[in-house]
């Protein structure tokens, strides 16, 4: 085998991203605020029988936010049950999969549900498969038994997800299933979203480096809407509708036109 | 013929006629028509004699006979009596009110002392009428009094004028007295419409209009009471100048609400009287709290002596201010006192207006956020450093694409500032985006009454670049060297933190500090310095020193100037809400703690420590003032041991016009008194020391209502004096004229002293000329051959 076959190359190549990754984390601005703790910090939902498949896609999208804008960031994303007492410390917590989940016990539902109701944010996005897939019926349903009177909507291109910090105007994901987001709105907040565009195998990256899942059509900017889409979410999730005052509206509305 | 009649008539003075017949009525009736009768027959009887003159004899012998006889029943008496005339009563009204102290032009003398003067030049006619009449003197203003002393002695300084007020008092007083008539020494100014519908020197919105109909109505009423009377009403009264010869600017009225809202645009109008001025430009001016708010110019026209001045402006700050509309004095006015008006405006907060300024998003941003926009009573402006340089070196797509705004730090911390009552640095650095000269605008904007808080965390304090900058001036504490602890921890409450309104979230002192024990932890702190003197610590840290080896701060207060400043030496308060209900706890502590620091950072009156209010808003014009002064403790319960000492200012004055102290009362709560020597705008200002070596402030400010109100409308009242004259026959004289008399109703009551009555039917030579008349009717009958 020739030492620069194409294999070797791609080898090189993971080994630089992941230099490039770990320099990243080095490089990040660890002045320890008031130490980790205060850092921006996201868990995933566990689950039983839920399977994590895109274990670095947060990890990578909380690495563009902090690149890209003011928020300080914990790269660490743990794992907590719903009944976990660590379950406050963590304001955003995300659910992915491909297969469906058990629904959960009445103490789970209701700690979940004080979770979100104080301020918290549950995004679900759906790994693979399409509507009536295991995941998007058990999806659908512990949207329902967590807030039975606020039914899952489209949300409109009006709401502050898609102006929390890019003005969104196409969807990215690893598919382009659908051309908006779901989600259940509470007063003048949506603490669950829900996405079927798989956008968390749009973040994916293998431990070298490489984007572990191709987007499908494809293109690059399809994957950086995704990363877009992302990164409006969290933003939304730390200033809800900031975007919505007034102050704001002049200059949006301008450059929506 | 009484002389005839009577032999005692000498003894008497007056008689008159009257009938003592026995006869009831019916039986005179009777009698009556039976004379009827009689003359009927005679006549009848008479038809056979052929001489129309005989005829005639026969019916006047009847006739006459029959009169005779019938004056007879009746009985006729003539009863002599002595009586005597009742005196009637003369009540003269003397306006003391202060209007009295206005001279006609510069060089003449009041009107009271004109008023004195012709009192004095007419000194024989009051004897005279004093003689001929009971003559009442009495003084009136706001009400009616007997006149005790002199006419000399008369002041001119009742603070209102009510005329009516004299119809009433001789309707009560005079009801069953028989009136000569009555004299009015006035100017004719009615001030009572006005005095009624001022509120702290301010003419409420929309009844202006109502002031002039209500005087007419007022007038209208006293000039029907007067005609009643149906006695002469005169009225002596100074002498009207020319229209040239009185000059005079007075800002008559300053219409507007009692009430303006704090940042919000609030309008009062001046009324502006111009007199005896025909050109000029005449500056008016608006102040507050004696420093000059707004000025204008109006420009005298020779035919107009009415002008409207308008004043906008935004109150910076809440609570009740003196303001007032100014001219200045032009040379020949008459008065001084009518060229400006004082009023009381009270500021209040429509909504409290917050400016939230953060170095980056985090959930300690978020969660304040939250609650300010969740609070009504909140208008909140937030900006959030969504990126730093940093972040567009290394991202940096299309403007188009983003949806973020240009941090507009210039004209927030410049034009804008005033308008924000709170402004908040949540783990925010300046440096990147602007320089000091911002920070020195916000430190003046606290020391002018504005509120600041720093919020911990890695872009705050020492941290954030503050050291020796004019925020560092403001703060609580010094400033470290910018490090920032890590270590988890739970503040714990300060002696003062126990008992303080801000970080008292329970009821008792054990349950406050058992739930502060409680909270979850906080995540680090950034590590400052010692507090400053003057400053309050509330929460500490419990391990960490100062380089000083005091405990470290963590949550301390500071009254700089006259605004507040809060600090919070880290970014974790957001876990007493979120994390606490993930710990079964509720997110009511966290409202609760920053709920209170809004308040007193705003200085909410409830969380004063010396609380004064005014029993009334206004008082008149020497009627007592009365208070209530509380002080409260650290607990904020009722300090029942101390002094108070109690200064009382006039308008803007600095020299107090009274000042007394008082020992604070065990029941907690002083009821102080005092009677103001004059009319104004007064400030009632209480100091306290409290126990823990602060001193405590508190005012209220009050209106003593009157006298100028009375320098409004100088000119006498002509035309009401017409209207007297013409209703009640009565004269108008002015103070200069000189006259002889005062055309006053007779005396129609008599007084009886003796009487005797003389009977003079029972008359024997009555009853021979009866009988006479009688028999020579009988024989001419007979020698006329008639039955």
């Amino acid at each position: 085998m020739s030492l620069f076959s194409l294999e070797n190359a791609k080898r090189l190549l993971g080994v630089l991203g992941l230099c490039w990754l770990v320099g990243g984390v080095v490089w990040l601005p660890r002045a320890a605020a008031m130490g980790k703790r205060t850092a921006v910090q996201m868990a995933r939902l566990k689950l039983p029988g839920l399977v994590n498949n895109r274990p670095r896609a947060l990890s990578n999208l909380l690495l563009r936010l902090t690149q890209r804008t003011s928020i300080k960031v914990s790269l660490d994303v743990p794992e907590v049950a719903p009944n976990d007492a660590q379950l406050f410390h963590f304001p955003v917590i995300v659910l992915t999969g491909k297969s469906g989940f058990s629904p959960l016990d009445a103490k789970e539902i209701l700690r979940l549900r004080a979770y979100l109701t104080a301020g918290g944010l549950l995004w679900m996005d759906l790994s693979e498969g399409g509507k009536d897939s295991d995941f998007d019926r058990s999806a659908r349903r512990l949207a329902k038994r967590l807030f039975p009177q606020s039914p899952m909507i489209k949300l409109p291109q009006s709401h502050t997800i898609y102006r929390s910090f890019y003005l969104i105007r196409r969807f990215g994901g690893r598919v382009l299933q659908n051309p908006y987001i779901e989600g259940v709105t509470l007063d003048d907040r949506t603490p669950i979203v829900y996405s079927m565009n798989d956008y968390t195998g749009a973040w994916e990256r293998d431990m070298f480096g490489n984007w572990a899942l191709a987007v499908i059509p494809g293109d690059d900017a399809q994957r950086e809407n995704a990363f877009r889409i992302g990164i409006n979410l969290l933003m939304y999730a730390l200033c809800v509708n900031y975007k919505q005052d007034l102050v704001h509206a002049p200059a949006i509305m301008r450059r929506r036109r | 013929m009484i002389q005839f009649l009577t032999s005692k008539a000498n003894e008497y003075n007056d008689w008159r006629w009257v009938w003592s017949g026995p006869w009831s009525s019916e039986t005179l009736w009777v009698l009556a028509a039976f004379l009827v009768l009689a003359l009927w027959w005679s006549w009848r009887s008479s038809q056979r004699l052929t001489s129309t003159s005989q005829k005639l004899v026969l019916l006047g012998l009847r006739l006459v006979g029959a009169a005779f006889l019938w004056l007879l029943l009746l009985g006729p008496s003539i009863e002599l009596r002595n009586v005597q005339k009742i005196q009637n009563h003369l009540p003269i009204f003397f306006d003391t009110s202060a209007s009295m102290r206005i001279q006609s032009t510069q060089k003449d003398r009041t009107r009271m002392d004109a008023a004195k003067d012709f009192w004095k030049r007419h000194k024989g006619l009051w004897e005279q009428l004093e003689k001929e009449q009971k003559v009442h003197k009495f003084s009136f203003s706001r009400s009616v009094l007997p006149l005790s002393g002199g006419v000399e002695t008369l002041k001119a300084d009742g603070d209102q004028t009510d005329l009516l007020q004299i119809l009433r008092y001789v309707q009560d007083n005079f009801q069953d007295k028989p009136l000569a008539g009555m004299v009015l020494v006035t100017d004719g100014v009615d001030t009572l419409a006005r005095s009624e519908r001022t509120v702290g020197g301010l003419t409420q919105k929309g009844r202006q209009t109502n002031d002039a109909a209500q005087t007419n109505r007022r007038l209208r009423s006293l000039l029907v009471g007067l005609k009643r009377l149906q006695v002469p009403v005169h009225v002596i009264a100074p002498v009207s100048p020319s229209a040239s010869a009185l000059k005079d600017i007075s800002v008559a009225e300053v219409f507007g609400d009692a009430f303006a809202f704090l940042h919000n645009t609030a309008t009062v109008e001046a009324l502006v009287k111009v007199r005896g001025f025909r050109s000029g430009v005449l500056p008016v001016s608006l102040y507050r709290e004696g420093q000059l708010l707004k000025s204008t110019t109006i420009t005298i026209e020779p035919q107009k002596q009415e002008y409207t001045v308008r004043f906008s402006f935004k109150p910076r700050s809440a609570g009740k201010f003196i303001y007032s509309v100014r001219t200045p004095l032009w040379p020949g006015e008459v008065l001084e006192e009518n060229n400006r008006k004082d009023f009381i405006l009270k500021i209040i907060r429509d909504r409290i207006r917050v400016l939230q300024v953060t170095g980056r998003p985090s959930w300690d941003v978020r969660f304040l956020r939250r609650l300010l926009k969740k609070n009504a009573s909140v208008d909140l402006i937030s900006f959030f450093i969504l990126r730093t340089r940093q972040n567009i070196r290394h991202h940096n797509p299309p403007e188009r694409d983003m949806a973020l705004i240009q941090f507009p730090y210039s004209e927030l911390f410049t034009k804008s500032l005033p308008s924000f009552d709170l402004v908040i640095f949540q783990d925010f650095n300046y440096a990147p985006y602007m320089s000091q000269f911002y920070l020195h605008n916000i430190a003046s904007f606290v020391r002018k009454g504005g509120a600041f808080v720093m919020v911990g965390g890695e872009l705050s304090f020492g941290a954030g670049g503050y050291m020796d900058t004019p925020i560092e001036s403001i703060l609580p504490f010094e400033l470290g060297l910018g490090q920032i602890d890590e270590q988890l921890f739970r503040p714990t409450l300060t002696d003062a933190g126990q008992h303080h309104p801000l970080t008292r979230l329970l009821g008792s002192l054990q349950e406050n500090k058992d739930l502060w024990g409680k909270l979850p932890e906080q995540p680090g702190v950034n590590k400052i310095g010692d507090a400053r003197p003057g400053s309050i610590t509330l929460l500490e840290h419990p391990n960490l020193k100062t380089p000083s080896g005091r405990p470290l701060p963590v949550l301390s207060l500071r009254q700089a100037g006259k605004g507040r400043v809060m600090a919070l030496a880290t970014d974790g308060s957001w876990k007493w809400n979120f994390e606490r209900v993930g710990e079964g706890g509720t997110k009511e502590v966290y409202y609760r703690f920053w709920n209170n620091a809004i308040r007193w950072l705003i200085r909410d009156p409830e969380l004063e420590r010396v609380r004064v209010s005014t029993v009334r808003s206004a008082y008149r014009l020497g009627e007592e003032a009365r208070f209530r002064i509380r002080v409260l403790d650290q607990q904020y319960r009722p300090l029942r041991k101390g002094k108070v000492s109690i200064q009382v200012l006039r308008g803007n004055e600095l020299k107090p016009v009274h000042r007394t102290t008082r020992d604070l009362p065990t029941e907690g709560t002083l009821l102080y008194r005092w009677k103001p020597p004059k009319s104004g705008i007064y400030r009632l200002r209480v100091e306290a020391e409290l126990e823990d070596q602060q001193k405590g402030v508190g005012e209220e400010l009050f209106q003593v209502m009157g006298l100028l109100d009375e320098f409004q409308d100088i000119r006498p009242n002509d035309a009401f004096f017409q209207e007297i004259r013409r209703a009640t026959g009565g004269q108008v004289v002015r103070f200069s004229e000189q006259i002889s008399k005062l055309d006053l109703r007779a005396p129609t009551i008599v007084r009886v002293d003796r009487s005797k009555t003389v009977a003079l039917w029972d008359r024997v030579w009555l009853l021979v000329l009866l009988f006479g008349i009688f028999a020579v009717e009988w024989g001419l009958r007979r020698r006329w051959g008639l039955p």
